[in-house]
């Protein structure tokens, strides 16, 4: 593909290979945030075009991994505010759930994932931050402490915490479930 | 415990494996060099376009009024110059004396080169010079606010008054040499 418009400026860094070599990574930061593959995708490309408008700066940024994974999770949550909270996380829990298990259990294990993306979301802002960059096994501790701007011991107790405290509210809800 | 583990360990590879659709990079790319083509969105923006059309009005005023301040009586021309030259500047061919040292004016920056091109054009209007003696005159006798001075300066009032002279001149010449007549008879 042609890319003309990087010929006249003269970056240090090419916008081109930065889509290459990131897109992937910011989809899924994206995505985990947004549930939407569509929706995380827009995030994907307003990064690339808020790249394209700093392209003559590109070469000062002393981490560019840690800074568009940094636009691309701001992004993604600032959409995430616009839009109705849950309203996605049905379409992607049914996604996640086995197609080769009968419908009545994938029914099941589709309501499991969904409730367990609702506790995701009542966790306390920093531990779900936490935890949902750290599932993506794409990111160091370092890394993440420096997308969150926290250190990296806080970043190991919040996502201890965040587990946790996941873990515990899904097996009361199952206790609940089971009595009720 | 075990059950809860498993599914949020489920959930988080759903999500560490999620996947772009197939040619998400070539769209990107697609709507980069979009982006690129089109004038910059700040320009675009309402408050921006309503700041550049302000100041295009604001320039366009500061224009029409430094045209409308200039000085009115300043003289047109080399010719007009002369007129309020003093008579004895002119009678001896004198230059007139530039209002600045000629230091400051070789001094000028480069930029100002054509304004100062224009200035020495022939037709640039010459600026005011010095008021002559009798001028500054006049002007002293315009202001004392005298009824009887300023009486003077009505060139009807003054021929009234000076053909009042002359027959007053000639009234008393013509008595007196009819006086002399009638003596020598």
């Amino acid at each position: 593909m042609a890319l003309s418009f990087m010929e006249d400026a003269r970056p240090a860094v090419d916008p081109a290979e930065l889509v290459e070599a990131y897109s992937t990574l910011l989809f899924r930061i994206a995505h985990s945030v947004l549930r939407s593959r569509t929706e995380a995708e827009d995030v994907v490309q307003d990064v690339f075009i808020r790249v394209l408008e700093h392209r003559l700066t590109l070469s000062t940024v002393r981490d560019m991994r840690v800074w568009l994974v940094r636009i691309a999770w701001n992004l993604a949550l600032d959409r995430k505010r616009r839009r109705r909270p849950e309203q996605l996380d049905e379409n992607f829990a049914k996604s996640l759930a086995s197609g080769t298990i009968p419908a009545d259990a994938a029914m099941e294990e589709a309501q499991r994932f969904e409730a367990t993306l609702r506790e995701v979301e009542r966790l306390p802002k920093a531990e779900r931050h936490v935890l949902l960059l750290c599932a993506l096994e794409e990111l160091s501790t370092v890394e993440i402490a420096g997308v969150l701007g926290r250190s990296e011991s806080a970043v190991r107790g919040l996502l201890s915490r965040a587990r946790a405290r996941l873990r515990e509210r899904l097996e009361g809800r199952t206790h609940f479930d089971e009595r009720g | 415990m075990k059950e809860a583990d498993e599914t949020i360990d489920r959930l988080m590879a759903g999500l560490r494996d999620a996947e772009p659709s197939p040619g998400m990079e070539r769209r990107i790319l697609e709507a980069m060099e979009a982006h690129h083509a089109r004038p910059s969105a700040w320009l675009l923006r309402p408050s921006v376009a309503a700041s550049l059309v302000c100041a295009a009005a604001l320039a366009a005023s500061l224009i029409v009024v430094t045209r409308v301040n200039q000085p009115s009586h300043t003289p047109a021309n080399a010719a007009d110059v002369g007129q309020h030259t003093p008579p004895a500047a002119v009678a001896h061919n004198a230059p007139i004396e530039p209002r600045r040292p000629a230091a400051r004016v070789t001094a000028r920056r480069p930029r100002d080169l054509p304004a100062l091109r224009d200035a020495q054009a022939g037709g640039f209007p010459a600026p005011p010079l010095p008021l002559t003696e009798q001028e500054r005159m006049l002007l002293r006798v315009a202001h004392r606010n005298d009824a009887k001075n300023k009486a003077l300066l009505n060139p009807d009032l003054r021929a009234a008054q000076s053909a009042k002279n002359t027959e007053q001149f000639q009234h008393f010449f013509e008595i007196n040499a009819e006086e002399m007549r009638s003596q020598s008879e």
